[in-house]
This record gives C-alpha cells, sequence and structure tokens, in this order.
C-alpha cells in the first residue's frame, strides 16, 4: 500500500473524521484565549483550569453512576465543563482581590484539582485506563456528539476571542488604562476566565488535562518570535495551532503514538525550529535591549508586519 | 481667585477621603476644576497626587467623600461620560511579555462604556492621533522597541484618540527627552485653545509653566496651596531660562506647607517657546 492509499483510507475512516475536525477547531480556536493570557502573564492558568477539570470529570462519573446513565463517561464532559468554568471563576477572583496570591492560589487549584479528581475517580470505581484516557486524550473514542460539541464550544470561543479583540486586547494590555476608559473591566475578564475554561473543556479530549495548556501557549510562543502586532502573533499561532494539531494526530494514525503528547512534541520542535533558524533573518528578540537599534531594524520590522 | 464652576464641572471632589492598607492617603480633599481649566497637580513624593488623579478616575476606590467627573458619580460606573475623559498613565506597560504595535495600543483608546468596537475610520483616527504626537510613520513598529518619550507620546496618542474633554496626565515630564517634552507641550497648548479641561501631575512644572491656569500643591495629603495664574501676567510670557530658583514673588507667598525641596518653587518667568 503506497503512502497516499494510507493517507485516503484514514480520510475514509468516519472516527478519523470526526477526530481531525475536533482536531482542527481546537487547534485553531485554543491559541485564541491563549494569546490573551499570555498578554495577562496567565500563561498557566489553563494548566490549573484543567486540573479541576480532572474533578469535574470524576464528579461527572459520579453523578452518571448516580443517575444511572448507561456510560459513565456520558456526564464528564459536562461535569468538567462545570468544574473548568467554577475553577476559572475563582482564579479570577484572586487575581482581582490582590495579585500577590494569585500564583499561589493557582497551586491550590493544581494540587486540589488533581487530586480530588484521582479520589473521586476511585470512589465512582474508575480504573487508571479511565484516568488516563482523561489525563493525555482520548481522541480516538469520540463519538458524533463529542464532535457536535466540540463544534459548538469551539464557535463560542471564536465568536468571543475574535469578536471582542479589540476590548479584550485593550483589557488585556492595560488593564488600568481599561478601565479608566470606561470598559465593562469585570465583565470583560469573567468572559475571558470562562472562554478559557470552555478551551480547556474542548481540550481535554484531543491532548488531555495535563497538556491542554501546550495547545493554548506553545503556538503563541512560536507566532511571538516571528510576529510584531498582537492581531499577527494570535492569527499566525492559530494556523499553527490548526496545523500541528492536524499533522499530530495524523502521525499516530501511521504509528502508535499518543496524540496529546505527539502534537505536543511537535509544536515544541516548531519553537526551537524558529527559534533557531530566526536569527539567520537578523530578527530582533523582543525584549533585548542590545538589539533595539532602530535604524537596523526599521526594515525588518516594516516587513515582517507587510505578512 | 474666582472659580468659574458651572453646574457640571469637568471634577468635583468633594471631602475625598482615600485610605490605602494602613494608610490614609488623602485626607479631605475638596476640588472643582471648571471647563477649561488647566490644573497643575505638585508635590513631594508620597504626597497622595498619584492616587488622586487615580481616585479621581475611579481607579482607586473612595473611603469617604465624593467624586463627580461631569455630574456623575465616578462610583457609579454606567453614568460617567467616559469618552469624554482621556487618561495618561505615568508610563507603558513596563514588562511587556507580547510585543505589539503603536497603533494597536493607540486604537485601545477608541473603546469606552458604550462602544467596545473601535467603530468606523478608526485607523484613520488612530494614525490623526499618532501624527499629533510625531509618531505617525512608526504606527506599525513594536512599541517595545521606542524609546521612553517616544512611549509617553504614544500614551498621549492612545488619549487624544478620544478627543477628551478632559485630559487627566500623570508625571509627562519625568524622564523623557527633550523632544518628546515639547511635542507635549505642543499637544497640549492645542489641546487648551479647543477649551480641553486639563489636569496634570508635575514634580516640576518646567516647560509646561506658562500654560497653567491654576496650580494645587499636594502635601501629606492635603491641599497646602491653591493658586489661579494670572494668564495675563507679563511676566509669564518673558522668555528666560529654566532656573529653580527664580520664584516670581507675587504668586507664590511665603513658603508655608511647602516642602523645603527646591524643584517645587513655581518659576512662572520661566518663558516656553516652540
Amino acid at each position: 500500500m503506497t503512502f497516499l492509499d494510507t493517507l485516503l483510507s484514514m480520510l475514509a475512516s468516519p472516527l478519523m473524521q470526526r477526530a481531525l475536525i475536533i482536531a482542527l477547531l481546537v487547534g485553531v480556536s485554543a491559541p485564541v484565549i491563549g494569546t490573551y493570557l499570555v498578554q495577562r502573564r496567565l500563561a498557566l492558568l489553563g494548566d490549573g483550569i484543567g486540573h479541576v477539570a480532572l474533578t469535574g470529570v470524576a464528579m461527572g462519573w459520579l453523578a452518571g453512576a448516580a443517575a444511572g446513565t448507561g456510560s459513565a463517561d456520558a456526564l464528564a464532559v459536562p461535569g468538567a465543563i462545570v468544574a473548568s468554568i467554577i475553577g476559572a471563576l475563582l482564579i479570577e477572583f484572586v487575581r482581582e482581590r490582590g495579585r500577590t496570591s494569585a500564583d499561589l492560589a493557582l497551586a491550590l487549584l493544581f494540587y486540589g484539582g488533581i487530586a480530588g479528581g484521582v479520589l473521586l475517580i476511585g470512589i465512582a470505581g474508575g480504573t487508571a485506563a479511565n484516568l488516563t484516557a482523561y489525563l493525555f486524550g482520548s481522541i480516538s473514542t469520540v463519538d458524533t456528539l463529542d464532535m457536535w460539541l466540540s463544534v459548538g464550544l469551539a464557535a463560542f470561543i471564536l465568536t468571543i476571542g475574535l469578536g471582542l479583540r479589540s476590548a479584550l486586547f485593550a483589557l488585556c494590555y492595560d488593564e488600568e488604562f481599561a478601565r479608566a476608559s470606561g470598559l465593562p473591566v469585570r465583565t470583560l475578564n469573567i468572559l475571558v476566565a470562562v472562554t478559557a475554561a470552555l478551551t480547556v473543556a474542548i481540550s481535554m479530549r484531543v491532548v488531555g488535562v495535563l497538556l491542554v495548556s501546550a495547545l493554548m501557549i506553545v503556538p503563541v510562543a512560536v507566532a511571538q518570535l516571528v510576529a510584531v502586532s498582537f492581531r499577527a502573533t494570535m492569527g499566525l499561532s492559530m494556523a499553527l495551532g490548526g496545523l500541528v494539531c492536524v499533522v499530530g494526530l495524523s502521525i499516530t494514525y501511521f504509528h502508535a503514538l499518543s496524540p496529546g503528547a505527539t502534537i505536543t512534541v511537535l509544536a515544541i520542535t516548531l519553537y526551537a525550529a524558529v527559534a533557531a533558524i530566526r536569527p539567520l533573518f537578523h530578527r530582533r528578540h523582543p525584549n533585548a535591549p542590545e538589539s533595539r537599534s532602530k535604524v537596523q531594524l526599521r526594515p525588518q520590522l516594516e516587513a515582517a508586519h507587510e505578512r | 481667585m474666582s472659580e468659574r464652576s458651572g453646574p457640571r464641572p469637568a471634577v468635583h471632589l468633594d471631602a475625598l477621603h482615600v485610605q490605602l492598607g494602613a494608610n490614609t492617603v488623602l485626607k479631605g480633599i475638596d476640588l472643582t476644576v471648571p471647563d477649561g481649566q488647566t490644573l497643575a497637580l505638585l508635590g513631594a513624593n508620597g504626597s497622595g497626587k498619584t492616587t488622586l488623579v487615580k481616585t479621581l478616575l475611579g481607579l482607586v476606590p473612595t473611603t469617604k467623600g465624593q467624586v463627580t467627573l461631569y455630574g456623575a458619580d465616578v462610583n457609579a460606573r454606567r453614568s460617567v461620560p467616559w469618552s469624554r475623559i482621556g487618561y495618561v498613565p505615568q508610563r507603558v506597560n513596563t514588562n511587556p511579555s507580547m510585543t505589539v504595535t503603536a497603533e494597536e495600543v493607540v486604537a485601545a483608546g477608541l473603546l469606552d462604556n458604550r462602544r467596545l468596537l473601535p467603530g468606523p475610520r478608526a485607523r484613520e483616527r488612530v494614525h490623526n492621533a499618532l501624527d499629533q504626537v510625531g509618531l505617525r510613520e512608526r504606527s506599525h513598529e513594536s512599541v517595545h522597541l521606542f524609546s521612553g518619550g517616544q512611549q509617553q507620546r504614544v500614551l498621549i496618542a492612545r488619549a487624544l484618540v478620544r478627543q477628551p474633554d478632559l485630559l487627566v496626565i500623570d508625571e509627562p515630564m519625568s524622564g523623557i527627552d527633550q523632544e518628546s517634552q515639547t511635542a507635549l507641550a505642543i499637544s497640549l497648548s492645542e489641546l487648551q485653545t479647543k477649551g480641553t479641561t486639563i489636569v496634570v501631575v508635575l514634580h516640576d512644572p518646567g516647560v509646561l509653566a506658562p500654560l497653567i491656569h491654576r496650580t494645587i500643591i499636594l502635601d501629606q495629603g492635603r491641599i497646602s496651596r491653591d493658586e489661579m495664574m494670572d494668564t495675563q501676567d507679563p511676566h509669564r510670557l518673558t522668555p528666560g531660562p529654566v532656573t529653580s530658583d527664580t520664584t516670581a514673588g507675587h504668586h507664590v507667598h511665603g513658603n508655608d506647607g511647602v516642602p523645603s525641596s527646591g524643584r517645587l518653587s513655581l518659576d512662572l518667568t520661566t518663558g516656553w517657546r516652540r
């Protein structure tokens, strides 16, 4: 069988079709919210929410068992969505109150979320295999309902993240100025937190809660190496996110590898490659003061903007 | 010292107290800034100048007393006419996590409580604002590559793009180059002729001295001096070197309540030349 035949057989498989659609949606939408989080220096927020989502999965199982639903997994994703939103709002509440304790609050959520999840899954009678599916992703088991849920969540994330880009940029770049401009800062903050929570919930199926943040952050980090404007960073990170998710998932069709880990390693390899070849194009590092020679940099910056 | 305060002055502070932690930073400030006035807020470090402007904009909560902007209580955020108010903070996001262009920073100034989208002609308005501070041709460049003075000008453009009726500027002159100081003085004098109310926090009036209508000196959270500058004063128009010891005696009465820092003495004979 040639490579092309294998590729066609992959595309002909309904399971792979669903998985690829979800991977593409997640890959494109996760960096949207990731761009705002990186700008706010909340790159690890996704991890905190992800850990809490695991507790949500376990609670979904318990609720499913209590309600007598056929599959234990039926309420797992809704449980994760609810727990993620509550976790994100808690973090936002702590962040708003006092910035100093925000990282401590994140740490508490990390450990509380993962420990609570493991405990509750045990109580619900779950196995290590069940747990692994959520820790590292289980895109090979998605059904049509999962796909439509992902389509709905991605549509919400993209509508908020792209539709309100001006306001969310103003908020994330300079929250004090946004407040002094009269922007509804609290509402927008809650919107960012909820959208981040939904991004975690949608990405969980693809890469698992432990790697969820990688999809939100790594494509943004790659885009940051070459883009000058916020707009270009977001656009490029969306394209790269979609690319690594689809390519990474396709690789796992040919080789028995974990999709989440493959996608993440691919994204990080891309980062390393771009970071390595960037000096060849004489790009400046955003934070390196010694490279702030404006005269030299101007044509390159302009060229970067033209793209 | 007559005040032309209308029924809805740009700024009105009534017995304002602000406590931050265990510190009472502002201890009973009464102040009305009528439309069209340019008010300079002076005082030593820690006298409460920055807290005063932040409270005025609703960025720091009031402990006691009231702040109204054009007649609207600043704590009733929805009723404040935010589109009429422009704010220039002390400095740019000093530790940027991401590169953004000057154009993008300035576009943030187009938004307010009624507008979450930049609206029509946004790009043109942003470019005009950058033009006003002399940075139009650099609108596509990353602001993090700009000098301190140029970054300050971007922030001024971000406030100007709103075409504000009230402009609040926090310490615009500290640590910026001569060219940017002059650019700021020109921008402010143009706004003044349009009737814009300006509240500016300063360490030293410097090149802005000729533009100032009224000076308030804060000392340990209280107004220690409130003086109208006679704009018809011929001394004011006399060009002269910038010196900190030539104090125009008929405006500054004695030295009571003024911290003994030489930087605080008002130099009203300093001429400002374009």
